[in-house]
């Protein structure tokens, strides 16, 4: 199904509005249109990019069509009989090669400024957007909202659990975003917009999620219905590029607020380190027991720990408080500095990313993981 | 213009003024030990340039095995679930002391993984080895294979024999560029044997100066990029020298076969651009070994300053890449056609002006990371790439109309190569475009178009290339029957595994990915059945071919009617190619008013074609009489 405003931008494009705009819908589904999540993504500023690439496309498709129909049919038509020379032809005219340079250039030029102007439209950010925080890190996304709220909820993407970032519908929402590591680069399929994250530099993303309407793919608890978007990493950044993903979920706008409130609001220790695992742990450690980049936390507590270089602490060791508190802490400060016998040199320091409560919540949390 | 006399003997090499080299160059000088250390040692350019050809497909051999290892781990994505946990003995389910059964995490998917017996492990090590797999590929396929393909392999043997030289201007340096080719290429080996690296062959920073921080694997991956630069630097050179210096007599500048005009402007691009990502891969290795901070942030630099390094060099290596495949359909669609080529000198002004834009339109790779204003400038500029690349697609086609096609091997390539080509350059205009390429940068679109341009467009030339002038580098036919039909089994897989990563590519599927979500499968799954059966298409190629030198029949001088020089001599060429300086008469494209040397009058019934055909016998005949002489 396609809003008012494809079946205008795809109609304004096309020669004749009846025939070809349902060919030019088909086309269009097919081309970008998935199966469940991404169906018919309506944020505002799709159809910018949809269009001028569907005008491409049918230019395309035309010259296409057009070469190899006379490219096959010259080849059997001429084809070589013996007793036969090529016949005389000119090898050269100059208005044909100046039309084919000229009418082509015609519209790449037209091209060239429909480009310009949607990209100029999908990067100027409106001066009321919401403005969120997000970081990129191998290999997560954090999120912070204007309240200081940190998304507590996950879903199972692929082979990892991934956060699940809230945004009201209907409304602009930009990301002042910066990388702690190397480069990665915040793409929303549905959104048709991707933009680099770099260490030591701002960059800026904003969008205008769809109204929900009928479009919804899930329901929350309360009954709320709620619309996800895939969030992938699109720029090379090591072992776990791939599961370096995350939803947007589009909600209601009076959802999101009271989303964002019942997290901000929650001060239990156990579950603000929670929270800091599913924003900057999931990745790389399991609760469940499973291996993955960096040790499980299951049974962390209390169980002994070898390193690379021969050293460690005994089961005892790791069962005292305080003890085990240090280690914590030493481990996600300065992590190179003791490897675990079996992983490699993965982890990022997380210095000055975690306040004394989130340090202390993530050591809570990991003594209930029995 | 266009007559032929006797004169023209001399291409063929009567009344030589000496009696030594006038055997075939691949005439063995001894035994084994001479005959390897006279290859070792040669300064030949054809010798050159079949070495060039068989490290070359070695390498594409390689890389060709890294690019299945790819696509097979993405045949199946990478999955963890939790399932309960059984009791191997009895199958039943395990259950803690409250009762509650006992769950385990499961992972499946993992393919390469499973080499390192990583079945069941985190999934670091496979997407990891998966990293360093497609970095192998890349890395291989545009250092070591694409790059030196066409330029070195088959410029290197025709170029001088296409300009009636003897040899190129500095024989020695010629050489030399390949010893440096292949010490390059062992240092990439050492790399891979040393592990690897898992940096993409792009190198990114601050990726590539922090990976593997314990390891010099990625800087032995980045000196064997800086020093393959040596080598094309100088073959560039050379061929650039060559073209100005050694034309044979009647040759002027629009006299050159379309292939000479294409390597020309390849060799400038090589020239000036290879220097800029020499200093960037050292300034590159002194971060990593001495801190110094240029391009990691950690240490004071700028990451994207790399990439406009990078970019700089790697746009115009892009035309580096193509235009020697543009350069081999130049030669291939008029000989098979037996036509003029169309647009003789929008061709040639066609690859000047390619060369030219290449190098300002790096910014295009970055339009998600650059500012606005530099995204602009650039998105216009690259338009004007397409121009010139639209003229010479237009000039090819155009070609055809009313000539004399036979469908003959190199002609089924070369055809192909403009049904790829087109594809490959229509689908480069969305990415060209601003608002288009936001989405679509960094994503299987990008993937699936340069491959149709770099494969389809040049590697398909180059293997074309093979096949036009095969008969005339070893004196053997192939069976054509066998060649067309592998070609067609290339076809078909090429266009299976690259077309379905356009629509992966606009559905959302990012590049480098070792896994990918379940809407995705079924595409991935098509592109790898793709891929097996190009893989298959290729080795039937291969075998082909050694079929050929094992088995088939002598070459006449001139199979497929060509009139450039290289079809006047011996197949194969003698050593010096001709028996004395050879005078040019005619164009290279003058097939409806010359006889091709060697053809039936009957069969190519040009004005005045039996005495051309007399003069043609009479000269044959005056170098046997020579030949029989010595």
């Amino acid at each position: 199904m396609m809003t008012t405003e494809h079946i205008a931008s795809s109609a304004s494009i096309l020669p004749s509005p009846a025939f070809p705009a349902a060919l030019g819908d088909i086309a269009h589904n097919f081309i970008f249109k998935r199966e469940g999540m991404g169906a018919d993504p309506m944020a505002a500023g799709v159809s910018a990019v949809d269009s001028i690439f569907m005008y491409i496309f049918w230019i395309s498709t035309v010259v296409f069509v057009g070469i190899t129909v006379v490219m096959l049919y010259w080849t059997f038509k001429y084809r070589r009989r013996p007793g036969t020379i090529a016949q005389a032809s000119p090898s050269h005219n100059t208005i044909l090669e100046l039309a084919w340079s000229v009418v082509p250039l015609g519209f790449f030029v037209y091209m060239f400024f429909e480009g310009f102007h949607g990209y100029i439209s999908r990067i100027s950010v409106p001066p009321d957007a919401i403005e969120l925080k997000l970081t990129g890190r191998k290999w997560s996304w954090g999120v912070t909202y204007p309240n200081g709220a940190e998304s507590p909820e996950t879903r199972h993407v692929g082979a990892t659990d991934v956060p699940v970032f809230y945004v009201p519908e209907g409304k602009p929402v930009k990301f002042r975003m910066i990388s702690t590591d190397v480069l990665h680069s915040f793409w929303i399929p549905d959104f048709r917009i991707k933009v680099d994250v770099i260490p030591n530099r701002y960059t800026s993303y904003w969008f205008n999620a769809e109204k929900l309407d009928a479009h919804s793919t899930g329901t929350l608890a309360d009954g709320t219905k709620y619309r996800d978007h895939f969030v992938f990493c699109a720029e090379y950044c090591g072992d776990l590029h791939s599961e370096m993903a995350a939803i947007i979920r589009v909600v209601p706008e009076a959802s999101y607020n009271a989303t964002i409130t019942k997290w901000v609001d929650a001060v239990d220790p156990v579950e603000l380190g929670r929270r800091q695992w599913v924003a900057k742990c999931a990745s790389c450690h399991t609760i469940d027991g499973g291996k993955n980049t960096g040790p499980t936390w299951k049974g962390i507590f209390g169980r002994a720990v070898g390193f690379t270089d021969g050293g460690g602490h005994s089961a005892e060791e790791m069962s005292n408080p305080d003890a085990f508190a240090n280690y914590v802490r030493e481990s996600v400060m300065t992590p190179a500095k003791h490897i675990v016998a079996g992983y490699t040199n993965a982890m990022p320091s997380f210095a000055g990313q975690l306040s004394e409560a989130q340090m202390n919540g993530i050591i809570e949390y990991m003594k209930t993981l029995k | 213009m266009a007559t032929i006399d006797d004169r023209n003997a001399n291409a063929l090499g009567a009344a030589a003024g000496h009696g030594h080299d006038e055997g075939s160059y691949l005439t063995p000088k001894g035994g084994l030990i001479t005959t390897i250390w006279d290859w070792a040692t040669t300064v030949d350019h054809k010798k050159i340039g079949v070495m060039y050809m068989c490290a070359v497909l070695m390498m594409f051999f390689f890389g060709g095995v890294a690019a299945l290892a790819v696509r097979t781990e993405l045949l199946t994505p990478v999955r963890t679930q939790q399932v309960q946990q059984v009791n191997p003995e009895t199958g039943a389910p395990v259950v803690d002391a409250a009762g509650q059964p006992v769950m385990k995490s499961v992972t499946t998917g993992q393919w390469l993984g499973s080499f390192l017996g990583a079945e069941g492990d985190s999934i670091n090590k496979n997407n990891n080895l998966y990293n360093r797999a497609f970095t192998l590929h890349g890395a291989i396929m545009v250092f070591m294979v694409i790059v030196p393909s066409v330029p070195a392999a088959l410029g290197n043997f025709f170029l001088p024999i296409l300009i009636g030289a003897k040899d190129v201007a500095f024989p020695r340096l010629n050489l030399l560029s390949w010893y440096i080719y292949v010490c390059g290429s062992i240092f990439g080996v050492m790399a891979i044997l040393m592990g690897g690296v898992d940096t993409g062959w792009t190198f990114y920073t601050p990726y590539s100066t922090t990976t593997d921080a314990d390891y010099m694997r990625v800087v032995y991956m980045v000196l064997a990029a800086f020093i393959l630069g040596f080598s094309s630097i100088l073959t560039g050179l050379n061929f650039v020298v060559s073209v100005h210096k050694l034309r044979a007599p009647g040759m002027g500048w629009f006299d050159m076969p379309l292939f000479v005009w294409a390597v020309y402007a390849t060799s400038i691009l090589q020239v000036l651009a290879t220097p800029v990502i020499g200093i960037t891969l050292l300034l590159l290795i002194f971060e990593r070994l001495f801190h110094v901070g240029i391009f990691d942030p950690g240490l004071g630099g700028d990451p994207v300053l790399f990439q406009h390094f990078f970019w700089f060099y790697s746009h115009p290596v892009v035309y580096v890449m193509i235009l020697p495949g543009m350069a081999i359909i130049n030669e291939i669609i008029p000989v098979h056609s037996h036509k003029k080529i169309f647009g003789y000198r929008s061709m040639a002004f066609a690859s000047l002006g390619i060369a030219a834009v290449s190098f300002l339109v790096w910014g295009h790779h970055m339009f998600t990371s650059e500012g606005e204003l530099a995204a602009t400038v650039f998105s216009a500029l690259t338009f004007l790439v397409a121009i010139p690349t639209a003229v010479k697609v237009f000039n090819w086609v155009g070609t055809l109309y009313k000539g004399s096609i036979s469908l003959t091997a190199p002609m089924v390539y070369a055809l192909i190569f403009l049904f790829l080509f087109t594809i490959g350059g229509l689908t480069g205009l969305p990415l060209a475009t601003l608002s288009s390429d936001i989405h679509l940068h960094d994503s299987y679109f990008v993937v699936a178009h340069f491959h149709y341009v770099m494969m389809g467009g040049t590697i398909i030339a180059f293997v074309g290339g093979i096949h036009h002038w095969w008969p005339k580098m070893f004196g053997k036919m192939y069976n054509e029957r066998a060649a067309i039909f592998f070609a067609i089994v290339v076809f078909i897989g090429f266009n299976l595994t690259f077309f379905t990563q356009f629509i992966l590519g606009t559905r959302g599927m990012p590049r480098r990915y070792a896994s990918y979500v379940d809407e995705f499968q079924f595409l991935h799954q098509l592109s790898t059945i793709g891929s097996y059966i190009l893989g298959v298409g290729f080795m039937g190629s291969l075998a082909v071919f050694v079929h050929s030198l094992l088995a088939g029949k002598t070459a006449p001088r001139n199979p497929w009617g060509g009139l450039t020089l290289e079809w006047h001599i011996e197949s194969p060429p003698t050593t010096h190619n001709f028996h004395k300086e050879p005078i040019v008469h005619h164009g290279p494209y003058d097939f409806e008013t010359i006889l091709p040397p060697g053809w039936d009058p009957k069969d190519y019934p040009v004005p005045n074609a039996e005495a051309q055909a007399a003069a043609y016998a009479r000269a044959l005949a005056a170098e046997k009489a020579h030949a029989s002489h010595h």
